[in-house]
C-alpha cells in the first residue's frame, strides 16, 4: 500500500469513528477513537483530528492526553490561545509527577512559542511577554527531570533567542550549559530506550553547543535517518528557521535547513519510487547481480502496450549470458521495498543493446508485477547548471537498496543543446555519486521530479573520459539517457 | 527546449549568479514544483542592481529567509537616499508616486516611527512593519522608477555615471538576444523589473519578441508610470503586441505595496480596445507581500509559467 493509500485508509477509519462517535458508541470505539487522533497528528490532518478529538473529549472529557492532542491541534490551526485555555485548566488538576502534567505544560510552552513567533514584530511587549511564558513553561517540567530533553531543548532555543533579544529573562540559565546537559542526557540513554525523537532532539541541542562539527555530524545522522518521519523533519524545520533563525544566521545554517528542506521532498518522492526499483538476482544462488526497475511499456512503443517491463543493463541481463550477464532463464526480479519475498521470473528479452552502444535490456515478466508503479519517464535531460543533481535507487555492491543522495552533481551530458554523441543515437550522461558494482541498471532521476533521466551502466573511481570532446579524466559515473533508449526501441535499433 | 529571462526589482541584490539561483530554486520548491531546469528549459537572469550599488549583498540567506526583520528580506536594502527632481515634471511625478505609498509626511514618519497610524491609510501604512523599514522601501522605490523612466545619469561612488535606462535597455535586448534562447521563450518580471520589461518590449525598437510576459508585484498599474510610458503606451493600445506573440499574465497581492491600489491591468493594457492582460490575485503569506520568492511559490505563477511554455506538471 502506498503511503497516499495508507493516509487515505487512515482518514476512512477516522471519518467513521466520528460517525460512531456521534451515535450509539462503547468503550472499545472510544479508545479507537483515540488512538486515531494519534495517527492523524503524525500525519499532520489536523481539521479532522480537531474533529475527532473534540468528539472524543465529547465521550471522555477527562481524558488528559485527548485534551492534549486537542490542544496541539489548536496549535497547529492558529488559535494559540485558545490551546493555552484548553492546557491551563488540565495542567492543575494533574498531579505533577505524572507525565502528562509535564506534556500539558510543555504544550503550553509550545503555545506561547507560536504566539511570539507569529508576531511581526518580536521586540513588542506582547512578542516578549510571550516569550518569556514559553521559557517558563518549558522551565518548569525540565527543571523537576533534567532527563525531559524535549523540554531541555526548547529551553535552550528559546533562552538563546531571548539573550539575542536582549531579553534578561531568567538570568541564572545558561543555554550553552543546558545544551550540553541535554546532549549529555541524550547520548547516555541507551540505543534500546532511544525514541523516534532522539535524533532530532540530538540535532537541535547541538545547536546550543555552537560547536559546528558536532551540530554538522549531529544533523547529518538524523537526515540520514531512514525512518525519520515527515512530521518530525517538518517540525525540526520549523524549529531551525523560526526559533534558532538559522537561515539568516549564516551560510552554514542556511545549508542545515536545505538539508532538512531536501530530506522531507525525498521522504515523499523518493520512497514512493524505491518501490519501483528491484535487484536482479541468481536465480539459483539468490545473489544480487544488479539493479532493474519497472517502466510501462507504452513508454518505450512496446506491444501491448499497458504492460509492464523491467529495463536493466545488457551486462545484467541478456539472452546469451555475454558480457558476464545472466541468461534470462537464470535471473529473477524482486521488489524488495513491496515484498522482499515474491520473486518474479524473466519469461522474455523484449529489446536489448549491447554494452558498446545502450547497455540495455527490457525484460518481460513471467507474471505481471502487480500494484506496483512503472517510474516516470523525464521528457528531457536537465539543463546542466552550477546546481543541477540527480539521485540514484538501487542495489550498490549487491546489498540493500540504497538512496544515493548526496554529491550527485550532474556533471555533463551529450543531449540538446549542446551535446555532441560519439556513439550515432547513443546519448550518455555523466554525474557524481557513491555507486558500485551492484548498482549496474539502476535508474537516474531528475533531482525534484523524480522522473528517470538514465539508466546508470557504470562507476568510475578511475579515471572517466570527458564527455563533448572534452579532454581529459575525471571521476564520474555514466548512465545512457532514457531518452535516447526510448528512440532506440522504437527504432528497432539494437 | 524552452527559456526563460528574469528581471529583477527594486534595491540592492545578492550577485547574478546566486539571485538566479534563488529564483530557480523558489520556483522548484513550490507547492506546485516547477524545476526548470529538470524540465530542460534554461534560464537567464537581466542583473541591473550593480548600477545603483557599489558591490552586491552577500547575505544570501536574508533573500531567502522567512523573516522580514531587515531591509534585505523586505526590498528595501542598500540605503537608498531619496532621489533630487530636476524639474517641475519630475517633482510632480516624485510627489504622486509618494502619494500612492503614503499620506504621511517626512516628519510624521521621524515622529513616529513604530505606530501604525488611523486612516486614511497609503500602500505602506497598511503593512505592519516599522518605518525603519518602510522609509527605506519607499526611498529606493521612488530613486529606482525615477531613475529609469527619466533615464538619470547615475552610478555608485567610484564608478562612472550611466545613463540608467538606456544600460539597462541594452542589457535587457542582450539577454534576449543571447544564443542560449530557444523557443518558447518568455519573459517573468517582477517589481520595477515590470516597468523594464514593459518598456522594452513595447518602446524599444531593436528589442527581439518573445513568446508571453508574466509580471509579478508591479506599479505599471499606477497613473504616473504610464503617463511616462507615452506616447507608446495608450489605454487601449497598451499590450506590448509589437513584441510579445502570446499572452501577459499579471499577477499581484493585493496587500503588495508596489503594486499601490492599482494591481490590475486589463483594462489598462487593452489591445485593439479589448482586454488582453491576464489578471491574477494571490494572496503571499506574512507581512511584506511584495517578496519575488513569494510570489515565484504561488501555484498560480507556476501554472502561467507552464502554460506559456508548454511544459507539464510534476510526474
Amino acid at each position: 500500500m502506498s503511503s497516499e493509500q495508507r493516509v487515505d485508509e487512515l482518514r476512512a477509519r477516522a471519518q467513521e469513528a466520528l460517525s460512531t462517535l456521534r451515535g450509539m458508541c462503547q468503550d472499545e470505539d472510544v479508545i479507537g477513537a483515540k488512538a486515531l487522533v494519534e495517527a492523524l497528528r503524525n500525519e499532520r490532518d489536523y481539521e479532522l483530528m480537531g474533529q475527532l478529538a473534540e468528539a472524543v473529549s465529547r465521550s471522555d472529557p477527562k481524558d488528559a492526553k485527548n485534551r492534549r492532542l486537542y490542544a496541539q491541534y489548536l496549535i497547529d490551526t492558529g488559535k494559540a490561545t485558545a490551546a493555552i485555555d484548553v492546557l491551563q485548566p488540565l495542567a492543575r488538576r494533574l498531579p505533577k509527577d505524572q507525565p502528562e502534567y509535564a506534556e500539558a505544560t510543555g504544550l503550553r510552552g509550545r503555545a506561547y512559542k507560536q504566539i511570539f513567533f507569529d508576531a511581526g514584530d518580536k521586540t513588542t511587549p506582547g512578542a516578549r511577554e510571550a516569550l518569556k511564558a514559553a521559557i517558563a513553561a518549558y522551565r518548569g517540567p525540565y527543571e523537576r527531570d533534567p532527563r525531559s530533553t524535549w523540554h531541555g531543548v526548547n529551553l535552550v532555543a528559546l533562552l538563546t533567542r531571548a539573550r539575542a533579544l536582549g531579553m534578561r529573562t531568567a538570568p541564572g540559565l545558561d543555554p550553552q550549559a543546558i545544551a550540553a546537559q541535554v546532549v549529555d542526557t541524550l547520548q547516555k540513554t541507551p540505543e534500546s530506550e532511544r525514541d523516534e525523537w532522539f535524533l532530532p532532539t540530538l540535532a537541535e541541542a547541538s545547536l546550543g553547543l555552537r560547536d559546528w562539527e558536532v551540530i554538522d555530524l549531529n544533523i547529518q545522522q538524523y537526515v540520514a535517518a531512514r525512518d525519520a518521519k515527515a512530521f518530525q523533519i517538518a517540525s525540526t524545520l520549523r524549529q531551525f528557521t523560526q526559533v534558532w533563525d538559522l537561515e539568516n544566521r549564516d551560510e552554514r545554517g542556511r545549508a542545515l535547513v536545505d538539508m532538512l528542506r531536501a530530506r522531507l521532498l525525498r521522504l515523499k518522492n523518493g520512497i514512493e519510487r524505491a518501490r519501483s526499483v528491484a535487484s536482479i538476482r541468481h536465480a539459483v544462488e539468490g545473489r544480487r547481480i544488479g539493479t532493474g526497475f519497472l517502466v510501462e511499456a507504452r513508454d518505450f512503443g512496446v506491444q501491448p502496450d499497458d504492460q509492464m517491463l523491467v529495463l536493466t543493463n545488457f551486462h545484467v541481463v541478456n539472452g546469451h549470458g555475454a558480457s558476464q550477464g545472466l541468461k534470462p532463464e537464470d535471473a529473477q526480479v524482486v521488489f524488495e521495498a513491496v515484498d522482499p519475498g515474491r520473486t518474479y521470473a524473466v519469461s522474455e528479452i523484449v529489446w536489448s543493446s549491447p554494452v558498446d552502444r545502450y547497455d540495455a535490456s527490457l525484460l518481460q515478466l513471467g507474471e505481471p508485477a502487480t500494484g506496483i508503479a512503472p517510474l516516470p519517464i523525464a521528457a528531457t535531460l536537465p539543463v546542466l547548471e552550477d546546481t543541477a543533481c540527480v539521485y540514484i535507487i538501487g542495489h550498490p555492491g549487491g546489498r540493500d537498496l540504497a538512496f544515493s543522495f548526496q554529491d550527485n552533481e550532474l556533471l555533463d551530458h551529450e543531449g540538446p543543446p549542446a551535446g555532441q554523441p560519439q556513439i550515432p543515437g547513443v546519448c550518455r550522461v555523466h554525474y557524481r555519486a557513491p555507486t558500485e558494482g551492484g548498482s549496474s541498471g539502476s535508474p537516474v532521476f531528475n533531482s525534484r521530479l523524480w522522473q528517470v533521466i538514465a539508466l546508470h551502466h557504470k562507476g568510475g573511481k578511475i579515471g572517466m573520459s570527458k564527455l563533448n570532446g572534452k579532454s581529459g579524466t575525471y571521476a564520474a559515473n555514466e548512465g545512457i539517457a532514457i531518452q535516447s533508449i526510448v528512440a532506440a526501441v522504437k527504432a528497432g535499433r539494437g | 527546449m524552452a527559456h526563460v529571462t528574469f528581471i529583477h526589482g527594486i534595491s540592492n541584490k545578492p550577485p547574478a549568479a546566486d539571485l538566479l539561483r534563488i529564483w530557480r530554486e523558489a520556483l522548484a520548491n513550490a507547492a506546485d514544483p516547477l524545476p526548470l531546469g529538470d524540465l530542460g528549459v534554461t534560464s537567464d537572469l537581466v542583473y541591473w542592481a550593480d548600477l545603483f550599488y557599489e558591490k552586491p549583498d552577500t547575505n544570501l540567506s536574508a533573500y531567502e529567509g522567512v523573516l522580514e526583520n531587515t531591509p534585505e528580506a523586505v526590498d528595501a536594502s542598500g540605503g537608498a537616499t531619496p532621489p533630487q527632481p530636476r524639474s517641475d515634471e519630475e517633482a510632480e511625478f516624485l510627489e504622486g508616486l509618494r502619494r500612492r505609498l503614503t499620506v504621511m509626511t517626512d516628519g510624521e514618519i521621524a515622529a513616529a516611527p513604530d505606530a501604525v497610524p488611523p486612516s486614511p491609510q497609503g500602500a505602506l501604512e497598511r503593512i505592519p512593519l516599522p518605518w525603519f523599514l518602510k522609509k527605506p522601501i519607499m526611498n529606493v522605490f521612488l530613486r529606482d522608477v525615477h531613475h529609469y523612466l527619466f533615464d538619470v545619469d547615475f552610478a555608485p561612488p567610484g564608478r562612472t555615471r550611466v545613463p540608467i535606462r538606456q544600460t539597462i535597455r541594452e542589457r535587457f535586448v542582450a539577454a534576449l538576444r543571447s544564443p542560449q534562447v530557444s523557443r518558447p521563450h518568455i519573459v517573468i518580471s517582477h517589481s520595477m523589473g515590470t516597468v523594464i520589461a514593459y518598456d522594452c518590449l513595447k518602446r524599444v525598437a531593436e528589442c527581439p519578441g518573445v513568446d508571453g510576459l508574466i509580471t509579478l508585484g508591479s506599479p505599471l498599474g499606477l497613473d504616473e508610470v504610464q503617463d511616462k510610458l507615452r506616447p507608446e503606451w495608450t489605454r487601449d493600445d497598451g499590450f506590448p503586441h509589437e513584441r510579445v506573440a502570446g499572452g501577459w499574465t499579471n499577477i499581484f497581492d493585493r496587500l503588495d505595496p508596489v503594486c499601490g491600489f492599482d494591481p490590475v491591468f486589463a483594462n489598462d493594457y487593452r489591445r485593439a480596445g479589448a482586454a488582453a492582460v491576464e489578471d491574477v490575485a494571490v494572496q503571499n503569506e506574512g507581512t511584506w507581500r511584495h517578496s519575488i520568492t513569494k510570489y515565484l511559490r504561488q501555484p498560480a505563477v507556476c501554472r502561467a509559467i507552464r502554460k506559456m511554455l508548454g511544459v507539464s506538471g510534476a510526474a
